[in-house]
């Protein structure tokens, strides 16, 4: 058993997501260019990404140090076959790094919590979202690149009834460490128009065996306001 | 969990970031590995040596057999490819009436030992078969017959195709919703089984969604995976709920990587099989829609002497929902064919 090892090496990131989340704080899509008058967004979005899911947030334009942070609560449900045990909520920032005029480069970490129950058990997911998004960002328009990985931390699961009636009588519930997680690549782009904007994200997954997830692409469209 | 998650929904950044960091700290002592079989999966015969088990062309294969050692042969091959022998153990009650009843886990799946992807080949899958009948044979001319469902009738077919009667041995074959016997039929009953999964339903949303709580890393955590899915099996298969199906271990490397080589390199298993002179049953429920009777009285054609029962009100898991039937099914056939057991 690796778990006092796995427990140090854990100990790191969990310190520098602690460290970095009361700084500043993150959100999938923004039009970064269209963010000087704003200090409020509010998004909703829908589309595909880990099964079918619609979702809501929230995010806080503040300065820090000669920059603006976005930070940023989300919460997303799978709207297919709809199960409110099925959850993803997610805060964070995203973090101008460097940026030359209207081409911008953000980076974005969000600890997350996520939750599903299914045919074989229940789990619970602590993990943590790391990206980067970088492109042109004018006021009406922008489009970049991102890339990001969606660590699972550690899940909790509870094994079902039926699977051990049915499976596996010795199965283990409790925290798995280091269970797995997913890179994407993609693009985002958006049009902003008065105090909204409309963002698309579209791009590939693979976990971290190497191999396309059962959903091997993820596509969301989202719309903001801001104020 | 509740509780925090409704109140990080009224203020999502600074009560839901203290609870959140708490919670990851806690996470972070998490001590279960979950590529350690044991822990989410069954130990296999390669890391438990106490299950029952067979070696073979350098695997580990968990295999039992019941009956008189000497006697005919009844070799049962189970489906997926992927799935286990478990379902399948009514047929056990044939050891009772004088035979030897032959289960195993075909390489990869169930409790036998895991390979990378990469070993598999046809060939190679093929050569396990023949040599489980080799490792059970204690006469040369000890005659057999299959009972295959699923994958394992179109195991059987294969097996047939190459050998024929393997020398005067394969006496019949009775062969339970095979899918395909040609890469062409295959085609056609992927689109039958795909077709009937609902996009946005539960099921598939439960198994693209437990994508995210861990990643089929390794041969562990791909099978437990593989579980979320097919637990409930394919809706055309009309699985019964209420008596679920049981299994040991699902086999996620196999399930992927078969159907994998039959999509690169094609098969057509019917070849030689005009050359196979003794009556083939072919047993199919009426409730699964994937195996329909016109595919599977096509695939009976392909047999010069074939026969097809269709036993009501129930789907593809016939031999686990419907033994008692089905054994009375497969005496009948083998007191057609002439194969006799012996005094247990």
């Amino acid at each position: 058993m690796k778990c006092p090892s796995v427990a140090r090496a854990m100990a790191v990131p969990v310190l520098v997501l602690g460290l970095l989340v009361p700084l500043s704080a993150q959100a999938q899509e923004v039009n970064l260019g269209a963010l000087d008058q704003a200090s409020n967004v509010v998004h909703v979005r829908s589309g595909a990404e880990y099964g079918f899911v619609a979702g809501a947030g929230y995010s806080r334009v503040v300065p820090f140090l000669d920059r603006q942070l976005v930070l940023t609560g989300d919460f997303t449900l799978p709207w297919a076959g709809l199960d409110l045990s099925d959850y993803q909520l997610r805060v964070g920032a995203l973090v101008p790094i460097v940026g030359a005029r209207r081409w911008k480069l953000a980076a974005s970490v969000a600890p997350t919590v996520r939750g599903t129950k299914n045919d074989i058990g229940r789990m619970t997911d602590l993990g943590a979202d790391l990206g980067v998004v970088g492109g042109y960002y004018a006021p009406r328009w922008f489009v970049a690149a991102e890339l990001g990985f969606d660590w699972a931390m550690t899940t909790h699961v509870s094994n079902s009834d039926l699977y051990r009636s049915t499976v596996y009588p010795g199965a283990r519930d409790g925290w798995y460490t280091n269970p797995g997680g997913n890179a994407r690549a993609g693009l985002q782009g958006g049009v902003s128009f008065g105090r909204h904007d409309i963002i698309l994200r579209i791009g590939e997954v693979r976990d971290t065996s190497g191999q396309p997830p059962l959903l091997p692409f993820y596509g969301t469209l989202a719309f903001d306001t801001r104020w | 969990m509740r509780a925090m998650r409704a109140e990080s929904i009224r203020s999502p950044l600074s009560p839901s970031v203290s609870w959140l960091i708490t919670l990851l700290a806690l996470g972070a002592g998490g001590c279960l590995d979950p590529g350690e079989s044991g822990n989410l999966v069954p130990r296999t015969v390669a890391e438990d040596p106490s299950l029952p088990q067979i070696a073979v062309a350098g695997t580990l294969l968990h295999a039992e057999a019941f009956g008189n050692p000497n006697a005919p042969i009844v070799m049962v091959l189970h489906g997926g490819p992927g799935v286990d022998y478990r379902s399948l153990l009514p047929l056990k009650a044939l050891a009772g009436d004088g035979y030897r009843v032959v289960f195993w886990d075909q390489r990869g799946t169930g409790l036998s030992e895991r390979h990378d992807a990469s070993i598999y080949t046809f060939p190679l899958y093929l050569e396990d078969l023949r040599l489980v009948i080799e490792h059970y044979t204690t006469s040369p001319e000890q005659p057999l017959v299959f009972i295959g469902h699923s994958w394992g009738a179109m195991y059987a077919t294969w097996f047939i195709n190459e050998y024929n009667d393997y020398g005067g041995r394969v006496r019949g074959a009775i062969l339970s919703e095979p899918g395909a016997f040609t890469k062409k039929q295959l085609d056609a009953f992927l689109k039958r089984i795909t077709g009937s999964i609902d996009l946005t339903g539960e099921q598939l949303n439960d198994g693209t969604w437990s994508r995210q709580f861990m990643s089929p890393s390794d041969h562990a955590r791909a099978d437990y995976l593989s579980a979320v899915l097919s637990f409930a099996g394919w809706p055309s298969e009309h699985h019964d709920p209420k008596n679920p199906t049981p299994f040991w271990r699902l086999g996620a490397v196999v399930a992927a990587k078969l159907p994998s080589i039959a999509e690169d390199q094609g098969f057509d298993w019917t070849t030689h099989l005009a050359a196979f002179q003794h009556k083939v049953l072919f047993l199919r429920g009426d409730l699964n829609t994937a195996a329909t009777l016109e595919s599977q009285q096509e695939l009976a054609r392909s047999y010069p002497d074939a026969d097809l029962v269709t036993m009501a009100n129930v789907g593809h898991e016939m031999v686990w929902e419907r033994p008692d039937e089905y054994l009375t099914h497969t005496r009948e056939y083998f007191r057609q064919i002439g194969f006799t057991g012996v005094t247990p």
